[in-house]
């Protein structure tokens, strides 16, 4: 534009000086044709008036210019000043005011409403960014807290565990967790906060909070109520959980659990056939203070799983009210095997749900699942005092675990005779003078065998000696001395060895027909 | 352990319930005995059909009533052994020893005789 400017002027001026020249010129020749000399000195005014013209107008052509190049060019390289500020980000810049009505002005109004409008349109970007950001660190810190790491207890492997869980939204208020208590059991929990999204997110960060904490005791139904309490404490929008909680004893395959108005849970068993539990203990937690939760008992035997979920699986729909429903549910966990791992059954099922409502609203709600397969174990160890009452609990365990390896009932009563005759044995003789001593047992069932591993301290005494001494006895109407010829004729083969300060007995019987399971 | 006790006709009748084991057996010991001592019946009837377990502690009060029955001259006779119980009898001799019969009736019939 500049350079246009300057360019028109000096042509002006160029026009300006060929005009002075024809002046020039014609003044001369006119002169010459009246056969005068021409010199300037005789033409002094007129050459004077010419340049003064000339110079003039070179002046007034200049003058104009400039004001014209400060008029447009000023506003103009401000303008691109500007842009150049706004493209490096700078968006507070303030344009001259320039209300003129030529393009300039326009221009210049157009400019800074545009200015203004990117502002505020980057502003909204940066919040914008910045909540995305917020709700992503949101999400990692639930996901943090929901238990990933698989396996979860290597070092227990009687149970074997495996959970999933997915938010509709960013966050949500599903959730589950477990914990190891004591080395032996395992504290479990599955429950599903009122709501969706941020609010049922807090909530359940909060409950799974409680959960940790309360997990002290093998009693579920005193870890419900305790986290109820807490939970109802100035819970002014009513806002509820659901929850189911477990405590599985790896030794023994004992469930205790507490069902708090969550769905009912699945039991996958050993012989690939499905069971409830239907049992519920109350209504959600934190909906009422006073409310004592209780629990009940199962047994699982080996290779039995418990399959716990969320009503985002069964709610799973294809719209309207075609869900995939509790029955969906259970017909894939019956055409399951109940070889399948704890994992293999969660991903599945999840899977399952997710298929079925495929190319509709997936998971409108939070769902999630989690698995506990109960392994078991071929030994169970056992660690008694000697009293009746612990004797009698052994002898409950004693049953189960034979109960898992199918061994028929009436061998059972016959295992648990001869093994009780030990026991009473080990009591009345190896520690006279204190009835209460820690007596060691060891069950393991292998290679169609039962073995029995009794253990304690105290006097030597050769169990096989006694044997044979008993077995050769022909005092029929003695009135004691019976156990002990029990045990022989009962068991196959017995075994005494004695190491350090124990005595260690082995009973082993043959099971006929029977398989063992892995 | 639960003992009931009852007389038919001249027969003096214990039922046996739950298990006779370790520790609980006293109750029954002594009802034996105070049997021996005051009653006048020279016939009974140990009926076990809610006898589900027995171990050698058992076995030595079935002995020792035995024993006490043959001094006093009383007919003793067990009778409705169940499986284990009946396992018990059957690999200690007690089968062979004492008069086990297979239900009440076979047992009253033999008392009569």
């Amino acid at each position: 534009m500049l350079y246009l400017l300057v360019s028109t002027y000096l042509i002006f001026s160029v026009l300006l000086l060929y005009n002075y020249y024809l002046c020039h010129s014609i003044v001369k020749k006119n002169a010459e044709l009246k056969g005068l000399a021409f010199t300037f000195k005789d033409n002094d005014l007129l050459y004077h008036n010419l340049l003064v013209v000339t110079l003039v107008g070179f002046l007034l052509i200049g003058v104009i210019f400039y004001v014209i190049i400060s008029k447009v060019t000023r506003p103009l390289s401000q303008l691109a000043d500007s842009t150049k500020a706004v493209a490096s980000g700078n968006f507070d810049i303030r344009l001259p005011y320039n209300d003129d009505q030529d393009e300039v002005g326009r221009l210049t109004r157009s400019m800074q409403t545009m200015i203004d409008r990117l502002k505020v349109y980057f502003l909204k970007m940066r919040e914008e960014e910045r909540f995305e950001g917020e709700l992503k660190a949101a999400r990692d810190i639930q996901n943090m807290i929901i238990p990933r790491n698989y396996p979860a207890f290597p070092q227990i492997s009687a149970i074997d565990v495996y959970g999933k869980v997915q938010q509709a939204k960013e966050v949500g208020g599903d959730f589950f967790d477990y914990l190891l208590y004591k080395e032996r059991y395992l504290i479990f929990t599955i429950g599903d906060a009122s709501g969706k999204g941020f609010p049922a997110a807090l909530l359940m960060t909060i409950v799974r909070t409680l959960f940790k904490v309360n997990a002290t005791s093998i009693n579920s139904g005193h870890i419900a109520s305790k986290i109820n309490k807490e939970l109802c404490v100035g819970n002014e929008s009513n806002m509820f959980v659901t929850m189911f909680i477990g405590v599985l004893d790896s030794k023994t395959g004992i469930l205790r659990y507490t069902n708090a108005g969550h769905n009912y849970p699945l039991l996958k068993n050993a012989d690939g056939s499905l069971s409830e539990l239907k049992k519920t203990h109350g209504i959600p937690l934190g909906m009422l203070d006073t409310l004592i939760y209780h629990y009940d008992k199962v047994y699982l035997s080996p290779n039995q799983t418990l399959i716990l979920y969320t009503d985002g699986i069964n709610e799973s729909s294809r719209g309207g009210a075609r869900f995939f429903g509790v029955d969906g549910v259970k017909k894939y966990l019956q055409e399951l095997s109940s070889l399948e791992s704890a994992q293999g059954i969660t991903t599945g099922l999840f899977d399952c749900a997710k298929s079925y409502a495929s190319g509709y609203e997936e998971y409108a709600d939070d769902v999630s699942v989690l698995s506990i397969k109960y392994v078991g174990s071929n030994t169970l160890m056992e660690q008694i005092d000697g009293s009746l009452n612990d004797i009698r609990g052994f002898q409950r365990n004693l049953f189960r675990f034979c109960a898992a390896y199918h061994i028929p009932k009436a061998l059972v009563m016959k295992l648990n005779l001869a093994i009780e005759e030990i026991l009473i044995n080990i009591v009345n003789h190896a520690c006279p003078e204190k009835k209460q001593q820690t007596i060691y047992i060891q069950l393991t069932c292998e290679s169609s065998e039962f073995k029995a591993v009794i253990k304690n301290a105290g006097i030597a005494f050769d169990v096989t000696k006694e044997l044979q001494r008993k077995a050769e006895e022909e005092d029929i109407l003695r009135i004691g001395g019976w156990g002990l010829f029990l045990v022989g004729q009962i068991m196959d083969r017995i075994e005494y060895t004695r190491t350090g300060d124990f005595n260690v007995i082995s009973l082993f019987k043959k099971i006929s027909g029977y398989e063992i399971r892995n | 352990m639960k003992l009931e006790t009852k007389k038919v006709e001249d027969v003096m009748v214990f039922s046996l319930h739950g298990s006779v084991e370790i520790l609980n057996y006293s109750g029954f010991e002594s009802a034996i005995k105070r049997f021996f001592q005051e009653e006048e019946a020279k016939k009974m009837l140990l009926d076990c059909s809610e006898l589900n377990y027995l171990s050698s502690t058992g076995l030595r009060i079935f002995m020792t009533a035995y024993k006490e029955a043959l001094e006093n001259g009383v007919l003793m006779v067990v009778c409705n052994l169940q499986d284990t119980v009946n396992y018990v009898f059957d690999v200690t001799g007690f089968k062979d020893l004492l008069n086990v019969c297979q239900n009440e009736e076979e047992a009253m019939s033999f008392l009569k005789d």
